[in-house]
């Protein structure tokens, strides 16, 4: 009685969910790829909060601040990067 | 009754199951698409932590079997309530976990990013869709039994 009266409702097909479910997928897997290697989402719960840098990027940082290699170290030492060596302990 | 008034009422009528069906397509396809987004991060989140993982499994099954069950209207008693309860459940779970965190899951909320923020945000309208299919079941059955 109801449904003669309600009209008769369709079923969705299930080839439309199923091209929903997959194009999303494939959607959040990239995007998601993209983050992670930006270092910008990720999962690192040693990040701070928003706003303050990842720490990715403190890892950046810091590894173009200290001399990794000797002929950088001698090239600080020799006035290449000021502050740098400042930080780096070679001003001495 | 004239014939003119009875056209009329089936013109409106098959409307009516128009605007349901429609409401029935959004509803599949968030619970879908939120199925899609979850099972493609189960395995990045295994990699974090096997209860988190599990908890996404979790997910991504429930949502794909809300979207199964829900596009077929034999189901209608139950499906819609259990669809739009899962996305309402997830959707709350995703915003908890990014501002208070989640017990023995999350302990420190995590950052607000887009993907996330676009599938809750499709979940919740797609509980909107599924209250709204809800109560004009009601309202249905309400005008049957007059």
């Amino acid at each position: 009685m109801r449904s003669t009266l309600a009209g008769r409702q369709r079923s969705v097909p299930l080839a439309f969910a199923l091209v929903i479910a997959i194009i999303a997928g494939v959607f959040a897997f990239t995007t998601q790829r993209e983050s992670a290697h930006a270092g910008v989402l990720g999962h690192d719960h040693s990040v701070g909060p928003v706003g303050l840098p990842t720490a990715a990027e403190v890892a950046f940082r810091d590894q173009m601040l200290r001399p990794p290699t000797p002929m950088r170290a001698i090239a600080y030492r020799f006035g290449a990067n000021n502050n740098a060596r400042r930080r780096s302990g070679l001003h001495r | 009754m004239s014939q003119l008034t009875l056209t009329g009422a089936r013109a409106l009528r098959a409307k009516q199951a128009w605007i349901d069906t429609g409401l029935r397509y959004c509803l599949t396809a968030v619970c879908a698409g939120s199925a899609g987004v979850h099972a493609a991060l189960i395995q990045p989140h295994f990699l974090e932590s096997g209860l988190l993982g599990s908890a996404f499994t979790a997910a991504a099954i429930a949502l794909a079997l809300a979207a199964l069950a829900v596009r077929q209207p034999r189901h209608d008693s139950w499906a819609i309530v259990a669809a739009t309860a899962t996305l309402c459940v997830i959707a709350v779970t995703y915003m908890l976990s990014r501002s208070t965190g989640i017990p023995l899951r999350i302990v420190q909320p995590e950052h607000v990013d887009p993907l996330g923020t676009v599938t809750t945000a499709a979940e919740l309208a797609g509980a909107i869709c599924g209250a709204v299919l809800m109560s004009r079941s009601v309202l249905m059955s309400r005008k049957d039994e007059t």
